[in-house]
């Protein structure tokens, strides 16, 4: 392992993956940071620029931006009280008071500071984790992943939106897009419609872009009129912000988070947005102060930003064990490493493990740079807040445009990024949520994979797969998530 | 229950389940048994019309909340086609030109189409008075330009020519 972890690290160090990372944490920072750009259009946008990039620097730089991106989001939920991303959500109970009551540098500096050391966790975790979980995984056939896989899907949907239902609608509607293309199994063209432009299924980029960053523009337009600013608090940290009495004084709460976000991140569909409300809340019942959380302290924001980042290397471990994201930038990040011919699952840990220490030398590197540049840069950043949407989405949307283009260098991308932006739209007016969708995309063709490989070995009778003990475990998870996803919605519309 | 949003959903469902119905036959079946191309479209085409009734229905039966009609702050009674085409129908407006922006971007080149796409976007997202149309333009060209030369020169990829393809 250790010459391994050498490896991955002088492969980080190199200049060139060193440039590449900045870069990725650079842009990863600015698209958190500012609400309405996201992770998943940062990582989608950035595909195309990886083309044209080696499997190592690729990887440096969905790191950097994965890293830059979760960090990112505390800035504006700390000065503006607007979560950059939904992960941060937990940091402006505390975040924003704290800016409020002028402790605007403090606040940054322990966003900054624990962010950087919740994702080292995570890094640890995902270091000894992934290999053991990939020693298990391996001895897994098409009927456990066909479960895996299913569970997933079933958590994502029940988890990411209002309504079960609409959530594996949504779910529903990814898997029927994935079947554009050529079918797994015959390598006969499905659903083509005679344009052969399509044999390879609707390139991801134009996917993903067209649904997230459309129908933010689309949103922008109609609320252009909603000029209430929210106030942007002045900062300036000296050091980290905090006494070294205050840092150990919030070991405890930084523990319980950590464990918290990293247990979260393991699990497919939950991600920083459930990980941080719920540190916090662990926090503040294991408080001796539970009444001072939302006034401005320093627990609360320890409690949200270690838990949003320690999700990072918790979500990579399924990803990189399973073959199955856990998030939406994970989807990114495995279509991505696809293209490199890093096929994630088990057989990536012994076929290529140079490419899990790549990854983490890769986080680690680029948490390192995180932290630097954003206590280093945090005018700069705050600066870009102030800048109005009119001026940031048309540059952000002929982005998606060179994204779309450069997949296959052919327009038919560029109007399929327009016909998805307005299935995006469409979705987003009916209510149905985005994250089941793209999960429903990139596992489509798994599914259907290990669905028919399954049936395969077991004749067509699909009741043999419930006699595999693994995939019962995984079919009765996925089946106790439908039920209390029910209940819990039957609760809230009786009160 | 939003009754709207929910009728809305359904159709979506219904929509892509049609899609989806019209194109199974089209495709060839190689395979004697059941488990062949056709078989996980049909699976997904059944899970759709289930989850579009179960949205759908419930949104039917109900009696719905009264949608109210919002009103504009300023309802005028005469509109220049400029407060037409930005403002009112700016939603629709938004559509042409990304559409058009798709179409335009091989014959004309990335960087005629863009920098016509960032003005008329920096315009179509900006109210009324926030307009400074120097601004945009200078933005435009400048951003365009930018992109063009990091993408092609730094990241060698490659983006059309069009109309420019003598001089870049």
């Amino acid at each position: 392992m250790l010459e391994l972890l050498s490896v991955g690290f002088s492969t980080a160090f190199t200049p060139r993956n060193l440039i590449v990372i900045v870069f990725g944490v650079f842009v990863g920072i600015i698209f958190g940071c500012i609400p309405g750009l996201s992770t998943n259009g940062c990582i989608a946008l950035c595909m195309p620029i990886t083309y044209s990039m080696t499997m190592q620097q690729g990887i440096c730089m969905m790191m950097g931006i994965y890293i830059g991106g979760t960090s990112g989001g505390l800035i504006s939920a700390i000065l503006l009280n607007i979560p950059g991303t939904p992960a941060a959500m937990a940091t402006t109970f505390d975040g924003h008071p704290m800016a409020r009551n002028g402790q605007a540098g403090k606040a940054l500096g322990t966003g900054v500071v624990f962010s950087f050391l919740g994702g080292v966790v995570s890094m640890i975790a995902l270091m000894f984790i992934a290999p053991f979980l990939a020693s298990i995984t391996l001895k897994f056939s098409a009927v456990e992943y066909f479960a895996a896989t299913v569970f997933s899907i079933c958590m994502i949907a029940g988890l990411s939106g209002g309504s079960l239902a609409k959530g594996l609608a949504s779910g529903m509607i990814g898997i029927a897009v994935s079947l554009v293309g050529t079918t797994p199994v015959e390598y006969l063209p499905r659903f083509t419609f005679g344009y052969y432009q399509l044999n390879e299924g609707f390139a991801m980029t134009s996917v993903i872009i067209g649904c997230f960053a459309i129908p933010e523009v689309l949103d922008a337009i109609k609320n252009k009129n909603n000029t209430t600013k929210a106030d942007l608090y002045q900062c300036s940290i000296k050091g980290f912000g905090f006494s070294p009495g205050e840092f150990v004084h919030e070991l405890k709460n930084f523990a319980i988070s950590a464990v918290i976000g990293t247990g979260i991140g393991i699990l497919p569909g939950i991600g920083g947005s459930t990980a941080s409300p719920l540190a916090y809340t662990a926090v503040k019942y294991t408080s001796k102060e539970p009444e001072k959380f939302g006034t401005g302290i320093m627990s609360g924001v320890v409690a949200s930003e270690t838990a949003n980042n320690a999700v990072v290397g918790g979500a990579l471990i399924p990803m990189l064990t399973l073959g199955i994201p856990g998030d939406t930038v994970t989807a990114l990040i495995m279509s991505a490493m696809t293209l490199y011919g890093l096929n994630c699952g088990p057989l990536l840990f012994t076929n290529t493990p140079e490419a899990l220490y790549i990854i983490l030398a890769a986080l680690f590197v680029a948490n390192i740079i995180m932290i630097i540049m954003e206590l280093g840069g945090i005018r700069f950043f705050a600066k870009l807040l102030t800048i109005p949407k009119y001026y940031l989405f048309p540059i952000v949307v002929v982005l998606c445009g060179v994204g779309a283009y450069c997949t296959n260098h052919r327009t038919f991308d560029v109007l399929c990024l327009i016909a998805f932006g307005f299935v995006g739209y469409v979705m987003r007016m009916a209510g149905l949520p985005f994250a089941p969708m793209i999960i429903g995309y990139v596992l489509g063709s798994m599914i259907e994979t290990y669905l028919r490989r399954g049936l395969m070995i077991y004749d067509d009778n699909f009741l043999a797969f419930f006699s595999r003990p693994i995939a019962d475990g995984f079919f009765a998870a996925a089946l106790l998530v439908v039920i209390l996803t029910i209940v819990s919605q039957r609760r809230k519309l009786s009160k | 229950m939003n009754k709207k949003k929910d009728l809305l959903a359904a159709g979506l469902l219904l929509l892509i389940a049609i899609a989806l119905i019209a194109g199974i036959p089209t495709i060839k079946q190689r395979t004697a048994g059941i488990i062949g191309p056709k078989f996980m479209p049909i699976l997904v085409v059944i899970f759709l019309l289930i989850l579009a009734a179960i949205i759908g229905i419930p949104a039917i039966l109900s009696k719905g909340e009264e949608s109210v009609q919002e009103k504009t702050p300023e309802e005028k009674d005469h509109y220049t086609i400029i407060d037409l085409v930005f403002d009112r129908y700016a939603t629709i407006t938004v559509w042409v030109v990304l559409i058009g922006y798709a179409l335009l971007m091989k014959p004309l080149g990335f960087i005629p189409s863009s920098i016509l796409l960032i003005f008329l976007l920096c315009i179509l997202l900006s109210p009324k008075s926030e307009r400074h149309y120097v601004r945009f333009a200078v933005l435009a060209v400048f951003s365009s330009f930018l992109i063009y030369f990091v993408f092609v020169k730094l990241f060698l990829l490659l983006l059309p020519k069009g109309i420019m393809a003598g001089i870049l």
